[in-house]
Formats: structure tokens, sequence, C-alpha cells
């Protein structure tokens, strides 16, 4: 039954879940939860609020599953649409946890700490063990405005498609890809800061040419 | 290629999305030729990496083993609960809600104009007065039998709330408590107003969310509305005849 259930399409396990099937649901809990985790925690930045993201979705999946409707995308677009919701209340409701408030051209910051470090050292990368990178980043996404970030999270590290990205967000294609660029631009930018001076000065002249 | 044109691919390129190969060898092409082209899809490069050891990391794991155990847990019982009818979809929910208001509205107006021109063996019976209800109240012209029939007109008094005429029924009937019809305003604000005994077909309960009698499914529901003096319907409950019980 486990194999067969492991082999079933999302939209099969929900339908079997909604007539009241335990295993499918954790079938498609296991299949789904580390990416509607995962988004959530990349959003937040907080274990705790990725954890109760992915309670809500699910709760809300066994509750209104039944509204589901393929027409309008997969499953999964379903669930991570759910979590976007859940995780963007939830961050306006703290809005403290992460602190967005002085880059000057998009309104973008890094949260405190990570732009001094991107300006004092001339190289910090090199120093950094792969966790120190790793922060570095996530922190960098982490100051980003939710619109840049959340098409950050699904395309650049949920590897969604932009068309997917497209109907989770529920905005064109087009949108995800400039929202894409341009937050990959801000990212670049930081990261530039941080590869030292010569960097530094090129990528920005070209982007302020434009 | 021009810078702008490249600046608009250059992530893309360096994640791999860029499926196009012409595209993609004429934007290298640019970059081998354009020192700032070539050094943003350096740092759209080194981006990537940073991206790409974040997606790897240990660290980004997967929710907590006993969320899936509250989770199953939560399934369970709502598995085990009793079955809830499914609501209509919102949007023809609230339409269905907004003529079934309208119907009453223009229930109470022809029962105002059919009080004002109601021959003599009409009566309407005041609540207020404190009298129960008897059969004989029936507002109902002889040899006449409008599809939605007012049955009954009681005057509730001034300032009582709707949910406090909700005992008031006849001897071989079971009510329901009155269920405020919230889409308007304030069910309970109201100076005065009538109870009307009308019946309803069965579609008109299940577009209002409510469960049909499974034994009445062919014919119509008697419910007792709430209506005040501007008309408009506040509040309603479900009639059922002891004799039509099985």
């Amino acid at each position: 039954m486990a194999k067969t259930l492991s082999l079933s399409s999302d939209e099969e396990l929900l339908r079997l879940m909604l007539a009241g099937d335990g295993d499918a649901f954790e079938a498609l809990y296991d299949r789904r939860q580390g990416g509607v985790y995962r988004f959530a925690l990349r959003m937040s930045g907080s274990a705790e609020i990725a954890e109760d993201v992915t309670h809500d979705v699910f709760i809300a999946l066994m509750r209104d599953g039944h509204q589901f409707d393929p027409a309008r995308g997969s499953v999964t677009s379903y669930l991570f649409g759910i979590a976007r919701h859940c995780a963007l209340k939830r961050l306006r409701r703290e809005r403290s946890f992460v602190s967005i408030s002085d880059d000057v051209e998009d309104g973008v910051s890094a949260p405190k700490g990570l732009d001094e470090r991107l300006v004092a050292d001339a190289d910090p990368f090199a120093d950094l063990t792969r966790s120190e990178t790793i922060d570095l980043v996530r922190q960098a996404i982490l100051a980003l405005p939710e619109h840049y970030r959340e098409v950050v999270a699904l395309c650049s590290l949920g590897e969604m498609s932009y068309e997917q990205a497209a109907s989770v967000i529920g905005c064109p294609v087009g949108t995800v890809r400039s929202r894409l660029n341009r937050a990959r631009e801000i990212l670049v930018r930081k990261l530039s800061a941080v590869k030292g001076p010569a960097a530094n000065s090129t990528p920005n002249s070209a982007m302020a040419a434009r | 290629m021009f810078c702008r044109d490249f600046e608009k691919i250059a992530g893309d390129l360096s994640a791999g999305r860029l499926m196009e190969a012409r595209k993609r060898e004429r934007a290298l092409r640019h970059a081998s030729e354009c020192s700032a082209c070539a050094l943003r899809l350096n740092a759209e490069r080194t981006l990537e990496a940073g991206l790409q050891a974040l997606v790897e990391g240990a660290e980004e794991g997967e929710a907590p083993p006993h969320l899936k155990l509250a989770l199953r847990a939560a399934f369970d019982r709502q598995v085990k609960a009793p079955p809830v009818p499914v609501p209509a979809p919102a949007r023809l929910r609230n339409l269905a809600l907004r003529w079934t208001a309208a119907a009453l509205v223009l229930l109470a107006v022809a029962l105002a104009l059919l009080s004002r021109s109601a021959p003599p063996n009409i009566k309407k019976e005041d609540v207020s007065s404190g009298g129960s209800p008897a059969p004989r109240s029936v507002i109902k012209p002889d040899n006449q039998e409008p599809k939605i029939e007012p049955q009954v007109a009681k005057k509730i008094p001034a300032k009582r709330r709707a949910a406090t005429v909700a005992g008031v029924s006849r001897d071989n009937e079971t009510v329901t408590e009155y269920i405020p019809l919230t889409y308007l305003a304030d069910a309970t604000a109201m100076e005065s107003g009538w109870v009307l005994r009308v019946e309803l077909p069965p579609s008109a309960l299940i577009a209002m969310g409510l469960p049909a009698p499974a034994d009445q499914t062919d014919s119509r529901v008697k419910a007792d509305v709430v209506v005040s003096d501007d008309g408009v319907a506040r509040a309603v409950r479900f009639v059922r005849q002891d004799s039509a019980r099985r």
C-alpha cells in the first residue's frame, strides 16, 4: 500500500486524503513538507515560524483541501500558495523579527551587522567557513523586501519554474521574472561589496547606467 | 548583444536557466568582450554559488518529526468527527443569501399590503400581549395558496430582541432557535417587527449553508422569519409539524 501511495500523484493523494485516508495524508505530507518548511524558513529566517507555517498549511489542507482546483495549478502550487499566505501573515504580525529599513535605492537593507561586515572586510568570503557563507547569503536574502524574497525563495532556492512561482504568487510570469532579476541585482550588489572595491565599482556602475 | 540585454539574462545564465543555446552563446561571447558584463556575470556566479550553498546546507532541513505526529493525530480526529455539510462556495452562498433576503423583503411588503386590505376574517396576533399564538391566527386569504405563504404574523414588542422570541411556537410544532441573518445589519437592533410564517424550498436552506431535513427534501420547509418594521428580514427559525415526523 505504502509503495502504491509513493507512486501516486499529488492529486491522487489529496483525493484519497479527503476521503479519509490517513496514509495518503502522511504520504503527501512526507513528499511536500520539506519544501513548505524550507520556503517558510527562508521567508522568515525562523525555525519556529517555519514550523508553525508548515503546521498551518497542512491543517488548512485538511480543512479546505476540497477547494483545490487543478485548473489553477498543481497541488504543490496550492500548498506553497497557502504557505506564502501564512508566512506573510505571520511576518506582518511579527514585523520586528526581520528589520528592513535603510537601503537608499530600493528600501532594502541587510540586517544590522551584515552591512558592517560587507563594508569592513575587503574579502570576507575568503576567510569564511561554508556555514558562515551560507549565513551571510541567508541574511542578505532576509533583508530583501518580501516580494523579492519570495521569488528568490521559490525560484532560486526552491527551484520552481517561473510559471509555478507565478501560480503560487498569483501574478504574471513576467512579474516573477522581473522581480527575480531585481532581487538578484540587489544580492549581487551586496556580494560585490564583499568581493572588494574593484568588483564593487564596475557592476554598480553598469547598473547605474541603466 | 547589448549590455542591457545581457543584464536581463545574466541571472538566468549563471543559474543555468537559459535554455536557448544560441542566446546563451551570444551572452557568453558578449561577456568575453565586455569587461563590465564579465564582472557582472562573475558576480552573478558568486551569488549563485552562495545560493547553492544555502540550498545544500544541512541545517536547512525539514519540519521536526513531532509535527508529523501532531498533524496525523489532527487528521485522525477530523476523520472521526461527524461529517459537516460542505458549504457552497462563498460567491454562490452570498448570491443565494441575497436572493433569499430579497424574497423575504418582498414577502414582508406583500404582507404589509395584505394586512392593510385584509378581510375581517384575517387576524394578526400581537405577541406583546403575552398570549400564546393559536392556529386561528393564520393570515391567509380564504381559498388561496401562495407559493411562499405567510401563515402567521406576530408583532414583536419594541426593543425586544429577535432571540428572545425563539420559544414561541405552537404546541404541535418543533422549532429551532432563531438564526440571525448576519449578512444584514445587527439582527437584534430593531425597534419592533413581525414574525412571519413562510414555507421555503429545501434548496433555500442548503443555499444558506443549513442542513435540509432529509425527510422533507421534496416538500417545502416551514420557517418563522423575523421581519423588522422597515421590512428587513432579521432572523429565521425552522418549524416542523409533529405530525410530519417520521
